[in-house]
């Protein structure tokens, strides 16, 4: 292989490949990437085995082959290259030269015979979906996964689609949690019904967040399902995911009805900032921040014996009853943070059910907060 | 905290060379070196005669003896020196409960609560420096202060067998004058860093205003601010709580297949949830070790959602680290399971969704009833059935 490809476009592709690469691995080819090159493009795939990325740039490609490429080191070489043109040139004994003219290694490679691909499902039915749209709702659903890597069904973000209850239009919905919070993210998007979705599927958590950067790239992205596999397709890049097994909670049942509760409204800033503050005290062992609603006081307050405590008084309107609940204050923090509204509103039931969180402008959304024994 | 505390620290002058020179009196006044062997051929400590050839701590010994021709080499005998490291903290213990040893050779002393028994704290120094030097044959440093930063900056001032006491109100008066690198926290980075702000001495970071320093060092800016007034609230602490709790077992034969390597891991997750619960302590970060029959070793870790206790839960997160191994494939002789970021609260108070708090409360009842049998009927008495032998 001898290929010359400008160094933005590689290190834009490289940049994004990092979070897939393997930095530790019984699998020493999994921290490499494939590069191959034929006609007038060069293509750069990355795996882990539960996904794989696939981008193609342009090239001007002299002599056509395959090679990898230490990921981490072929991007630290990218960085620090000022030249705009690169050239890659393979030499005997499975070596490669990169050159930009100035500067030349030399670094031996894993044969690309051996790189493990994920093969792309082929005849795939896709969907457009905006970049936009899609990215707004992983954003605003993902901090909900489950980070413990037991989290055996919910360690990915679940998918399924469902109809607007008034008009009955087809929506998606986008639903994560880790137990004790949970955030859900509920679309229009017009031809849902022809993705091939209708039990459900789950997206782990590293490749949903692919998506995400994806999507916030390109104006549209084209997704597709095949089996087990979960395609998302942009002009030059695709990625493939492997879903997650198991059956994700019924998690309407725990929604308590919006009849049940009972509403406060104040500004989004206030309440993140109030919950910014408390939790300086928070640590391991003391993370509760105790709500206390009366009238038109709300009491944010925590403790930690260590330290000491700390207390704020937001005004509001609450008509219900006087109200003590204990939350977690970073789940507040993480659910508000992706918000746009102003003005939010939270409904109460008692100190053993669910807040709910929800916003004018954040159409869609629903954020459920279970609370915390005083 | 704002009460005056009495905090002592002790630092032995030279300690591995004087007790080389204790042992053989005849190096008494000889350049000394410490070093080398094994220590990958750096010095590891000098005497003060060998430091006045320029001869410090960590420079490669072939530097060393380009300096210093005439110097005495001599191998680290480490074990020596932590018997003559016992008998200095067992002295430093007659004196005041609150010792917190920072290393082989050095020590802070809280002795506030000392004061009516045994002096006040110079006193105390004086005796202490006097014990060591008739107990050992050698000599120590000390800094006497209200807290452990100034107390441990004036134990380095007048070296050997120096003793600096900083009144409360002297503190700034004293700091003011030394270079900035005399601060904890401080190398050359940072020293370099804060010349580029006209940062050189103590009084000149002290006059710096706190928004800059923030600004351009963030809160350890306004940490090194602090220190520059001599303010430090950082307790002596005697000894560490429980940092992590493990079992692990070297195996008579290697272990070449998968399931005997996952039988064996079953046993030490029990082992390990029996200790967590008998402590009282759960915990989150779980590691696995494994060691190839080539001793080539390995660690994975995962961090789990909720700290647990529970022998079963342990292993299920070991069986998943089991597979970022080359268990089965590769013989092996050592499996081990610790568990660390371990969490004293009260019960996990946090509710979920799923009825979850049913099964959990279960799971603790069986362990409270397993508990009980371990306690009476020792520790064979009940375990998972997988573990019997035929």
């Amino acid at each position: 292989m001898d290929i010359s490809v400008t160094r933005e476009e590689m290190l834009k592709t490289m940049a994004r490949v990092q979070g897939i690469i393997e930095r530790k691995s019984n699998m020493p080819i999994l921290s490499t990437v494939l590069l191959n090159a034929s006609g007038e493009k060069a293509s750069i795939s990355a795996t882990d085995l539960e996904l794989g990325f696939r981008e193609t740039i342009s090239a001007r490609v002299n002599e056509e082959g395959s090679i990898t490429l230490p990921g981490r080191k072929f991007f630290e070489i990218l960085k620090e290259t000022k030249k705009d043109e690169i050239n890659l040139k393979e030499i005997e004994n499975r070596r490669v030269i990169i050159s930009d003219g100035m500067a030349r290694f030399d670094l031996a490679f894993h044969s690309p015979e051996d790189y493990p691909q994920i093969v792309e499902p082929s005849e795939i039915k896709n969907i457009n979906v905006s970049g936009q749209l899609l990215s707004e709702m992983i954003s605003k659903t993902i901090y909900a996964v489950s980070t413990e890597e037991a989290g055996y069904k919910l360690s990915g973000v679940f998918l399924h689609p469902s109809k607007n209850s008034q008009a009955g239009l087809p929506l998606l919905s986008m639903v994560a949690t880790d137990g004790h919070r949970l955030s859900l993210m509920e679309t229009f998007i017009a031809d849902i019904e022809d993705l091939d979705i209708k039990e459900g599927i789950m997206i782990p958590r590293k490749g949903m967040a692919e998506i995400g950067k994806l999507a916030a790239e390109w104006e549209f992205i084209q997704l597709g399902v095949q089996e087990k596999l979960f395609q998302a397709k942009t002009k030059d890049a695709t990625l493939v995911i492997r879903l997650l097994d198991g059956r994700f909670p019924d998690y309407r049942a725990v929604m308590p009805a919006v009849t049940e509760t009972s509403k406060i409204e104040m500004p989004r800033s206030a309440l993140l900032e109030a919950m910014k503050r408390t939790v300086i005290l928070c640590d391991d062992r003391y993370r509760t921040v105790r709500i206390t609603l009366d009238g038109e006081t709300m009491e944010v307050y925590s403790t930690n014996p260590d330290l000491g405590e700390a207390k704020e008084n937001l005004k509001v309107n609450y008509t219900g009853k006087r109200l003590e609940v204990g939350f977690n204050p970073r789940y507040f923090i993480e659910a508000l943070q992706p918000m746009i509204s102003e003005t939010v509103t939270l409904g109460f039931v008692d100190n053993t059910k669910p807040c709910i969180i929800t916003g004018e402008a954040d159409k869609g959304f629903t954020g459920l907060i279970m609370p915390m024994r005083l | 905290m704002s009460y005056l505390r009495s905090i002592i620290h002790l630092d032995m002058d030279a300690f591995y060379p004087s007790v080389e020179i204790k042992d053989n009196p005849a190096l008494k006044g000889q350049p000394v070196i410490v070093g080398g062997g094994r220590e990958r051929g750096v010095v590891a400590s000098a005497s003060y005669e060998a430091r006045r050839s320029g001869v410090h701590s960590a420079m490669p010994i072939a530097e060393a003896m380009r300096l210093c021709p005439g110097g005495i080499f001599l191998p680290v005998r480490m074990a020596r020196y932590k018997e003559v490291s016992t008998q200095i903290f067992e002295i430093f213990n007659r004196f005041t409960p609150l010792v917190e040893p920072l290393s082989i050779d050095e020590a802070f002393l809280d002795v506030t609560g000392s004061e009516r028994l045994m002096g006040d704290p110079v006193e105390i120094a004086r005796r202490i420096k006097a014990a060591v030097l008739a107990e050992t044959g050698l000599t120590v440093s000390a800094g006497v202060a209200h807290n452990k930063f100034v107390a441990k900056v004036a134990s380095e001032i007048q070296k050997p067998d120096g003793l600096t006491v900083i009144q409360h109100d002297a503190v700034v008066e004293f700091l003011d004058p030394l270079p900035i690198s005399r601060m904890w926290g401080v190398g050359r980075k940072m020293e370099e860093a804060l010349a580029a702000l006209n940062v050189r001495t103590f009084r000149d970071l002290r006059l710096t205003p706190l928004h800059l320093l923030n600004d351009k060092f963030g809160e350890h800016g306004i940490k090194m601010h602090r220190l520059s007034l001599g303010m430090d609230e950082r307790e002596v602490v005697t000894e560490q709580e429980a940092k992590s709790v493990g079992h692990e077992k070297t195996f008579t034969e290697d272990i070449l297949d998968l399931e005997t390597a996952k039988r064996e891991l079953l046993g030490l997750a029990d082992a390990v949830g029996r200790r967590l619960r008998r402590e009282g302590v759960r915990g989150k970060t779980v590691t696995l070790k494994v060691k190839y029959s080539d001793f080539n070793q390995i660690t994975r870790a995962c961090t789990l959602k909720d700290p647990t206790d529970d022998g079963l839960e342990i292993y299920s997160a070991v069986i998943r680290l089991l597979q970022k191994t080359q268990v089965g494939k590769r013989p092996l002789r050592l499996l081990g399971i610790s568990f660390s970021n371990l969490n004293f609260s009260e019960e996990e108070k946090q509710l979920s969704f799923f009825g979850n708090d049913g099964s959990a409360q279960r799971k603790k009842r069986l362990n409270e009833a397993l508990d009980s049998i371990y306690l009476k009927h020792g520790d064979k008495s009940a375990g998972p059935a997988a573990l019997l032998r035929k």
